[in-house]
C-alpha cells in the first residue's frame, strides 16, 4: 500500500520549466515516478522530460486526470499556485518552495482542509514511496521499497535515519516531510493514522524537534495505534531563541523544548531517543520488543 | 520574523486608526510635547518596567534628562536602542489585546483580557479569552462580540474594544504580521481606549509585498558576517572548541546534538543554506570567516548532499586550504556523503585531509582531536574504520 502517493497517482509539477521544476521532472521520470505533466504559464505546448506542460492546472488536470502536484514555484507565487491547484481537484501538493509568507501558508493550509487535501509544505522536502513514486527531494538510489514509515520536519535528518535504516537493512514504505515552516498543511496526528492503517508499514519513525506543540498533538494521536513509534527530537542543545535555519526550530514557551518533548514521548513507553545516531538501534529494539 | 521597537510599532498601530498617545524619539521630541511624560527605553526585551527603563517626568527638561540617563547605560542585559518620550495617560484599568498567528493551529488568534499590563505569561489563564479565527471565514461579528463579553466590558467602553479588535486583526493581516501586541491597552477616564504600548512582530518572508520591509541583522559578529555570505551561523560556545559546517537546518541541529553528547564543546554552527550555488569560492569563504571569527581547535564539514554536487564543496575546501595557512589537514575532518562522492574525494587527492562516511564517527574524531591541544596541533593518526578514507 504505502500512504498518501504511490504509482496510481497522476502527478504534475507547477514550475516545471524553471531550474528546480526541470531537475525533478528529469529524476522523477528516470526514477519511475508516474509524472503526467507540468504547469508554467505561457508555456502550453511545450514539454519538459518529454511531458507536455499546460498553461494552468485546470487544463493539465483535463488533459491528464492529474491527481498530485508538487510546486517549486517562486515564494511569491506559492498560495496562488496551491489554491489554483487544490481548485482544480488535486487531492495532494507538496509545497517544495521556502521563505513562503506565513499568512499565505496560513490561507494554503485552510483552504487544503477545507477541500480534504493533503497539503505538504511549504518547505517541505516532499513525499515518497520507495518503488512507487517520488515527490521529494530524496535520491532514489538511497532508498529502498521497505516496512518503516517516516513522518519528518526536516530533509536533512531524513537522509540520515534512512541511510541508518538501510545500514541495519530496513526499507520504508513511506517518508513523509512535513515542512520545516511553523505553519504547515500537515501534522504527524494527520499522517500517523495512515501510517497504522498501512498494511505495508511495521513501525514508523517521528522526527520531531523543539518549538511548536505539534510533536504533543502526535502523542494524543499514538496513543490510538497499533504499531509502535520511534520519536526522535532533534536539537536537544539548540541555544535558545536562535534559529537554525529554518522558523520552526526556534524555541518558544515553556515545555516546548526538545528535552521537554523527548521526556514526554518516554513517558508514553515509546523508544524516544536526543540523536540521529541512536535511531536504528531504537527501531530495532521497537520491532523486536512488538514481536515479542 | 521582524521585531519592532515599541515607537515603530506605534506607528503601525496609528496607521491601523488604533489611538497611540502623543510622543516622540527624545532627539527629536515635538514642541507640543510637554506636561506629564513618560520617559520609556526602547529595547527588544521584555519586562523593561521592572528593570527601570520606564520613568515620568513632568516637563520636557526632565524627561530629556531621564531619557540621557536612560540611553547611557544597557537595560539588564537589553541594548537601549533609543528612548521614546510621550503623554502620561490617565488610565481607569488596563487591558490587554493581542492578534497573532497560532502556529500549531495554524490560523489567527486573538486575545484579549481585562488584566492587562502584566507579562501575558503572569496572567490568570481564565481571564484570558481566546478566539480564533478560520481565514477562510475572517473576522466575524460573533467572534468579536464572544471577546468582548469574554472581558466584561458593556456600553461604549465595549463598542470601543470591537472597533479595536478588528482593527488590530485586520493589522495583523494586511501588515503581514505575526503579531500585534497592545499590553496595557488603557482604558482613560473619559472611556475611550489608547494603545500604551506597542509589540509587534512582522514576517520577514512576506517583504516582496512591503517595499522597504528589511529584516535588522542583529548577532555576534561572526552571526552578522555569516549572513552576509547567505549563510546561517550561530556562535555556541568561546574559541578552541569545535566549529561545525553542515547543509540544512536539521542535519546542523543533530551534529550540534552529537559532538555535545560525545563531550566535545561547539565554539559555532553553520548551516550552508544555499551557499553552494554560490561556487567553491563562497564555501572557501565561509571556512575563513569561521576560523578567523570563531577559532576554534577543529572545523568539522558535515555534508550530505542528495543532489547537489559534492565537488563544490571538495573545491571549496581545497581553495580554502590554499588561501588559509592556519588551515592545517590535523584541524578539519570531513564527512562527505551523497552525490559525487567518488569525484569530490578524487578533488581532495593529496591534501591530506581525513574524510570518514559516517556522522557518528566524524564527530567522534572531531572530538578526539579538539582535545586536549596538544594532540589537536599534533598529526593524529584516523580511526581504523573502512570507511574512513586518508587523502595525502
Amino acid at each position: 500500500m504505502s500512504i498518501i502517493i504511490d504509482e496510481h497517482n497522476r502527478i504534475l509539477i507547477q514550475g516545471i520549466t524553471g531550474p528546480t521544476g526541470r531537475s525533478y521532472a528529469q529524476r522523477m521520470v528516470a526514477g519511475g515516478t508516474p509524472l503526467v505533466g507540468g504547469v508554467a504559464p505561457g508555456r502550453q505546448g511545450e514539454s519538459v522530460a518529454g511531458v507536455p506542460v499546460f498553461d494552468n492546472v485546470e487544463a493539465a488536470v483535463a488533459a491528464t486526470q492529474a491527481d498530485a502536484v508538487l510546486s517549486v514555484v517562486r515564494s511569491s507565487l506559492a498560495m496562488d499556485a496551491a489554491l489554483e491547484a487544490l481548485t482544480a481537484g488535486v487531492r495532494t501538493i507538496v509545497v517544495y518552495t521556502e521563505n513562503v509568507p506565513l499568512h499565505d501558508a496560513i490561507r494554503m493550509r485552510a483552504y487544503a482542509r477545507a477541500r480534504g487535501a493533503c497539503l505538504l509544505g511549504p518547505n517541505s522536502a516532499g513525499v515518497v514511496s520507495p518503488g512507487k513514486a517520488s515527490l521529494a527531494d530524496l535520491n532514489d538510489a538511497n532508498l529502498r521499497p521497505g516496512r518503516i514509515g517516516i513522518v519528518s520536519k526536516s530533509g536533512t535528518l531524513t537522509y540520515e535515519v534512512i541511510d541508518d535504516l538501510q545500514a541495519r537493512g530496513h526499507g520504508e514504505s513511506s517518508v513523509v516531510c512535513l515542512g520545516g515552516d511553523p505553519v504547515i498543511g500537515t501534522t504527524y496526528a494527520d499522517v500517523l493514522p495512515l501510517f497504522d492503517a498501512d498494511a505495508e508499514t511495521d513501525l514508523v519513525v517521528l522526527i520531531g524537534e523543539p518549538g511548536g506543540r505539534l510533536e504533543y498533538d502526535a502523542i494524543a494521536a499514538m496513543r490510538t495505534m497499533r504499531k509502535p513509534v520511534v520519536a526522535y527530537i532533534a536539537a536537544q542543545n539548540a541555544p535558545p531563541e536562535k534559529r537554525m535555519g529554518h522558523a520552526g526550530a526556534i524555541y518558544d514557551r515553556g515545555d516546548t523544548t526538545a528535552a521537554a518533548k523527548l521526556a514526554a514521548f518516554r513517558a508514553e513507553g515509546c523508544e524516544a531517543v536526543g540523536r540521529v545516531t541512536e535511531v536504528a538501534a531504537a527501531v530495532d529494539r521497537a520491532l523486536q520488543h512488538a514481536i515479542a | 520574523m521582524i521585531k519592532l521597537l515599541e515607537h515603530e510599532g506605534k506607528k503601525i498601530l496609528a496607521a491601523c486608526g488604533i489611538a497611540v498617545p502623543p510622543g516622540g524619539l527624545y532627539r527629536s521630541l515635538p514642541d507640543a510635547l510637554d506636561g506629564e511624560l513618560v520617559v520609556k527605553a526602547q529595547v527588544f526585551a521584555g519586562g523593561r518596567g521592572k528593570a527601570g527603563g520606564i520613568r515620568f517626568a513632568n516637563g520636557r527638561e526632565e524627561a530629556l534628562r531621564l531619557a540621557d540617563e536612560i540611553i547611557a547605560a544597557p537595560l539588564g542585559d537589553a541594548q537601549v536602542e533609543d528612548v521614546y518620550i510621550e503623554r502620561k495617560l490617565r488610565i481607569e484599568r488596563e487591558y490587554y489585546l493581542a492578534a497573532m498567528v497560532d502556529r500549531d493551529l495554524g490560523m489567527p488568534v486573538l486575545l484579549a483580557s481585562a488584566n492587562g499590563g502584566m507579562e501575558i505569561e503572569g496572567m490568570p489563564r481564565d481571564s484570558l479569552q481566546r478566539q480564533c479565527v478560520d481565514p477562510l471565514l475572517g473576522l466575524q461579528s460573533f467572534m468579536v462580540q464572544r471577546l468582548v463579553r469574554g472581558v466584561g466590558l458593556s456600553g461604549d467602553p465595549a463598542n470601543g474594544f470591537a472597533r479595536l479588535i478588528e482593527q488590530a486583526y485586520a493589522g495583523l493581516i494586511s501588515h503581514d504580521a505575526e503579531l500585534i501586541e497592545i499590553n496595557p491597552l488603557a482604558l482613560t477616564a473619559d472611556g475611550s481606549f489608547i494603545a500604551a504600548d506597542a509589540k509587534i512582530v512582522l514576517d520577514e518572508d512576506s517583504a516582496f509585498r512591503h517595499p522597504g520591509r528589511r529584516a535588522r541583522p542583529s548577532g555576534t559578529t561572526f552571526e552578522l558576517l555569516a549572513r552576509e555570505l547567505e549563510v546561517i551561523g550561530v556562535e555556541v560556545g568561546g574559541p578552541g572548541g569545535i566549529a561545525a559546517i553542515m547543509n540544512g537546518a536539521g542535519l546542523t541541529m543533530a551534529t550540534l546534538d552529537e559532538i555535545i553528547a560525545l563531550g566535545g564543546r561547539v565554539s559555532g554552527v553553520v548551516e550552508l543554506h544555499g551557499a553552494t550555488m554560490h561556487g567553491p569560492e563562497r564555501i572557501a569563504d565561509v571556512l575563513e570567516c569561521v576560523l578567523h571569527q570563531l577559532a576554534p581547535a577543529v572545523i568539522v564539514v558535515n555534508i550530505h548532499f542528495q543532489f547537489r554536487s559534492l565537488e563544490t564543496i571538495a573545491e571549496g575546501i581545497v581553495r580554502a586550504l590554499q588561501r588559509l595557512p592556519q588551515l592545517t589537514p590535523d584541524r578539519l575532518v570531513l564527512r562527505l556523503r551523497g552525490e559525487k562522492e567518488p569525484e569530490a574525494l578524487a578533488i581532495l587527492a593529496g591534501t591530506g585531509l581525513t574524510i570518514i562516511r559516517e556522522f557518528g564517527a566524524a564527530c567522534v574524531e572531531a572530538v578526539n582531536r579538539s582535545r586536549p591541544m596538544s594532540d589537536a596541533l599534533g598529526r593524529r593518526t584516523c580511526p581504523s574504520s573502512s570507511t574512513n578514507t586518508t587523502v595525502s
